[in-house]
């Protein structure tokens, strides 16, 4: 093995190895278990810069392992894994900071961790799968490893939502195994690559191949919420607020998001989908999403429940851009919302917990005047929400603004009217909240108030949220920059031909 | 080389300071350094009078790592606006201290003004469309916490509206920034000019823009806004912030090279209207800076009416941007000049002396256009580029000028009435709110007498025909008002209550409840909620169809029959 396949290899195991010893430490090993936690992920996060610089010079990052002639596991390296991995890990760092001070003294923690753990590792998998076999055995992995974490806190409530999840996830994993398994009858072993298998196959299965990208969209797009398999979305919200965070930004809606540009992408490739003519039936799907969650998330007077709306809503302005494929610009507003919208939603639903969890407030009825309790916390909550309704100069605006200019180079006006709708919708839904919590006036005893420190709550609930903020403003900001995602994107569209 | 880069280096930070300088100090005051900034608060509009009155013209900068490609620049019509916006910001952040000084408890009021002084001075030199459209959205957001600093039931129904139309304006400037650059490929507000915009682009801009500005239907949030702002945050609003929207109209659409003849058109009739209907509504109100909107409204409609006059055609373009920005400079020198007026007025509480009343009478006549003021040289500048373009636009002059010079005396005397007696604001005397008033009654008087480019246009109006055609409306004007409060003023007719303005106005209060989650639940809601709402249960519905084991099985197994199927098939 050289050192870029030990490269990969260990970026697996940096969280593989502290999530298997945390299932075996006794409940009471906070700080051992804190240290392996932070340790971990600090070094997933260089050894993934490394391989993002490796990367970028052009050195290749590959693992083959064949276990039966014809399918085998691959783990790759390519520019749009090493974006999926950067963003998993980093955000990874913070939800942990995050979890470690939001779980402060509450049970099974070993087993929250072990699991929390677990999950990124299988999320990084589903980053560096080099062929949709590999895909599909992380993708099916991450639902098994997400369960546990929905379900934590044991009440009736949480375990319903539990097993709606699994119903919803493992019936959307065996559609997406039918499909892995029919194309590979067809074209044979489907490892990613920029132009998708060859173009023959084309011509002659043209039906059959339709219907086979509609399974594997319908496969990943339960788990990128696509409307109508985006039930499980809203009610796993009773989880507690870093899964949310997890959930929503990092590992599961990412996850099927990611799935959905792998397919377009490097499956099927822009010139086969642009034969196929299936690319309207996507962005029309993505554009019915875009509105319908953003209608529902309007009737949501439950906080988390209306951020997770505004997620189903917002994941697919990537599937809207990935319908654009034959545009390089919806493709970069597309693949660089994947790194936004994690950011600005992570933020929300960090800043959500801090409320539930220092306040007890849950509904947006109960935020009046909370920005002059909790000055930090909103002012992150504003930037990301600002950040969704796309105001410049966050990064919100950034993607929007190369999708409707995909959308008006493939002459599509649609694409902009969605947008511009979204916009208001989103403007509708986060805009009260904002004034409500900055101008309004308290009327009456927080709910549950829990924390009175110096601070308005825990430094490390108010760390992450805080960082998260910066980075979404710091982000637009510099997108013109060398080191930015967008500077990112603009690299991996540079390798394929559209 | 090396002189060189330190060169570029050194005008990129000359420029940034302009806006800079405020965002830094807005960022202080979230610190404990807020006293401080409190202290130093006229301060950081000072880069952006340095810059205005002594970097070249041309100065441009790039700062390409910023916001998709950042480019500023120092063109001669930045200059003025510049000039003109850092003044007005200078004063009113001393009025602003005296304020703050009085009132510790505002760190809001001071993070808001800071961030929106930020947007203005930025959008002012920005050459990029990003640039513009940037700041311009961090302008206009941070302007609502200016407006609902009071925390009043009525401040927050003016934000509310405000934040509708802003949001609006927002999302129409997106969309028509969107198409532009689409069809020209270029981000630069250079590469803008001359082209053939389709009529959409034209709308997209007129309402993008017109929020700022009031136009008619857009006008919902100006008179509720000026009469909740606190006055300082009210005299930058109707001072400096409502020129972006002008200038954004130069900036997108710039005459003498953009010609449209129907879009003309428009913005004429939509301008004259304006200018007809500020003052009709004015009269009716019973606060000063409800007033003093309502008068927004309609001078903003006479500056749209000469904005679509350069539009006409490339030659018109060239004769009216001179009286364009004429007119805004001395529209916002006066308007200014009025809120520190009023605000003279509110902080002493008590009644005028005739001296005072009689300085504060000054620009609010120039306003009307009064002979040897201003306004004067002014109007017989608009007047001048009517004769230029001669027929049809003619008749404007010698009809429609002198109509609105006679409301605005109105509006303006009825203005002047209300001075007198103004409740008190805030807790104790302001200091330095006369200096302040002096000092901007000093520009106003002065600034269009000694300044260059207006040359021609003042000496075009000291004949004495034009001297009679400026004065008549004026005193016309004063004895309607007479007459008007002798016969009509007894009645209790008064719109101060913003509910019942006028059927915008209305229907942007039903949208704006329906933003409140309150109403959603209590079913106040209109039509269209409603039907929302009952097509929702049936949406939950489906989802929990979809979730059940029984439909997820039976899918399966149909999905395994298809495929079955279909491999028979291969």
């Amino acid at each position: 093995m050289n050192w870029g396949q030990w490269l990969l290899v260990s970026i697996l195991l940096s969280s593989f190895i502290p999530g298997i010893i945390i299932f075996g430490l006794p409940e009471k090993k906070h700080r051992l278990r804190t240290v392996l936690n932070i340790c971990g992920s600090i070094a997933k996060i260089a050894l993934v810069l490394t391989m993002d610089i490796g990367v970028y010079f052009g050195h290749i990052f590959e693992i083959r392992l064949s276990i039966v002639p014809g399918v085998e596991l691959l783990l790759n390296g390519d520019p749009l894994s090493a974006l999926f991995a950067t963003l998993s890990s980093v955000l990874w760092l913070l939800t942990t900071v995050y979890a470690v001070g939001y779980l402060e003294g509450s049970p099974n923690r070993s087993h929250f961790f072990g699991y929390f753990s677990l999950c990124v590792t299988v999320t990084i998998g589903i980053a560096l799968a080099g062929n949709l076999v590999t895909f599909l055995l992380f993708y099916e992995m991450l639902t098994l490893t997400t369960y546990p974490l929905v379900i934590h806190r044991g009440t009736e409530k949480s375990l319903r939502a539990g097993r709606n999840y699994l119903i919803y996830a493992i019936g959307g994993g065996a559609v997406f195994l039918f499909g892995v398994v029919s194309l590979q009858t067809i074209v044979g072993p489907v490892d990613f690559t920029a132009s998708g298998f060859s173009s023959s196959f084309v011509d002659t299965h043209a039906t059959i191949l339709i219907l086979i990208f509609i399974l594997l969209i319908i496969g990943v797009g339960v788990k990128a919420a696509l409307v109508p398999l985006h039930g499980w979305l809203p009610q796993a919200m009773v989880a507690p607020a870093p899964v949310s965070a997890l959930l929503h930004a990092v590992a599961v809606v990412k996850a099927g998001a990611f799935g959905i540009i792998r397919i377009v992408l490097d499956v099927y490739g822009a010139q086969n989908l642009l034969f196929l003519g299936v690319l309207p039936l996507l962005g029309g799907v993505a554009a019915i999403t875009i509105l319908y969650g953003s209608v529902r998330a309007l009737q949501q007077d439950d906080l988390k429940r209306r951020l997770a709306f505004s997620t189903i809503s917002q994941v697919s302005y990537i599937a809207l851009g990935m319908s654009l494929v034959d545009q390089p610009l919806a493709v970069i507003g597309g693949l660089v919302h994947l790194v936004h919208q994690g950011l600005m939603k992570i933020t929300l639903f960090f800043c959500a917990g801090n409320l539930a969890e220092t306040l007890g407030i849950h509904r947006i009825s109960e935020m009046d005047g909370v920005a002059r309790r909790m000055p930090f916390t909103m002012a992150a909550f504003t930037v990301g929400a600002l950040g969704m309704i796309g105001i410049p100069p966050t990064v919100g605006f950034v993607s929007k603004w190369y999708l409707g200019l995909g959308g008006l180079a493939a002459g599509n006006w649609w694409v902009v009217a969605v947008l511009a709708v979204s916009s208001l919708l989103n403007a509708c839904y986060f805009l009260p909240i904002l004034t409500r919590a900055w101008f309004g006036k308290q009327q009456e005893l927080w709910p549950d108030e829990q924390y009175t420190g110096r601070f308005e709550t825990r430094l490390m609930l108010l760390i992450p949220p805080l960082i998260t903020a910066f980075i979404v403003i710091a982000a637009g900001v510099v997108a013109n920059a060398q080191i930015s995602p967008l500077a990112w994107v603009r690299f991996i569209v540079r390798g394929y031909t559209l | 080389m090396i002189f060189a880069d330190l060169q570029t280096m050194g005008h990129a930070l000359f420029l940034s300071l302009v806006a800079g300088t405020p965002l830094l100090m807005a960022a202080a005051c979230c610190t404990p350094m807020k006293k401080t900034v409190v202290h130093f608060l006229p301060l950081a509009a000072v880069p952006a009078l340095a810059v205005a009155l002594t970097a070249p013209v041309g100065l441009v900068a790039e700062i390409g790592w910023f916001f998709m490609g950042g480019r500023m620049g120092l063109d001669e019509i930045g200059r003025i606006f510049l000039c003109l916006s850092g003044f007005i910001w200078f004063l009113a952040s001393f009025s602003s201290r005296s304020m703050l000084k009085n009132n510790q408890n505002q760190t809001h009021y001071l993070f808001f003004f800071l961030t929106s002084m930020c947007g203005n001075f930025g959008l002012i030199l920005a050459r990029g469309l990003l640039g513009y459209y940037l700041f311009f959205a961090l302008m206009s957001f941070a302007a609502y916490g200016l407006i609902i600093q009071n925390g009043t039931e009525k401040a927050r129904k003016a934000g509310r509206i405000y934040l509708i139309l802003v949001m609006i304006g927002e999302v129409a400037l997106f969309t028509a920034l969107i198409i532009l650059v689409h069809s020209t490929g270029s981000l630069a507000i250079d590469d803008i000019a001359g082209v053939i915009h389709q009529p959409l682009v034209f709308a997209l801009l007129f309402i993008g823009f017109g929020v700022k500005i009031g136009a008619l239907p857009l006008h919902g949030w100006m008179v509720p806004a000026y009469q909740a702002a606190p006055i300082p945050a009210a005299a930058v609003l109707a001072g400096a912030m409502v020129n972006a929207g002008i200038l954004g109209w130069l900036r997108f659409l710039p005459p003498g090279l953009t010609s449209y003849p129907q879009g003309g058109v428009f913005f004429i009739a939509a301008g004259a209207l304006a200018a007809v209907y500020g003052v009709i509504t004015g009269l009716y109100h019973k606060q000063a800076g409800a007033v003093l909107g309502c008068s927004s409204i309609s001078q903003m409609g006479l500056i749209t009416v000469i904005f679509g006059l350069g539009l006409v055609d490339h030659e018109a373009g060239l004769h009216a941007t001179p009286v364009l920005i004429l007119y805004v400079v001395h529209h916002s020198l006066t308007k200014s000049s009025l809120f520190f007026g009023y605000d003279l007025a509110a902080s002493r509480g008590r009644i005028l002396s005739h001296l005072q009343v009689a300085a504060i009478l000054l620009p609010a006549l120039a306003l009307a256009g009064l002979p040897l003021t201003g306004g004067a040289i002014a109007k017989s500048a608009f007047k001048q580029l009517t004769v230029t373009l001669g027929e049809p636009w003619y008749g404007l002059s010698t009809f429609f000028l002198p109509i609105t010079a006679m409301g605005t005396t109105m509006l303006m005397l009825h203005f002047i009435c209300l001075l007198r007696d103004t409740e008190k604001r805030g807790n104790s005397e302001r200091a330095g709110s006369g200096i302040i008033f002096t000092v901007s009654f000093i520009a106003t008087a002065i600034t269009l007498w000694l300044w260059p480019a207006a040359g021609f246009f003042v000496s075009n109006s000291l004949s004495w025909t034009k001297f009679w055609q400026a004065l008549w409306p004026v005193a016309g004007g004063c004895l309607l008002f007479l007459a008007w409060r002798r016969f009509f003023i007894r009645e209790k007719q008064t719109l101060d209550d913003v509910k019942k303005q006028t059927i915008f106005d209305i229907v942007l209060f039903r949208f704006g409840n329906l933003l409140q989650e309150k109403e959603w639940q209590t079913q106040q809601q209109g039509r269209f909620i409603s039907y929302l709402s009952g097509f929702v249960p049936q949406l939950r519905r489906s989802e929990k169809i979809m979730g059940r084991w029984k439909v997820v099985g039976l899918s399966y197994l149909l999905l395994c029959l298809c495929m079955l199927f279909l491999l028979l098939r291969l």
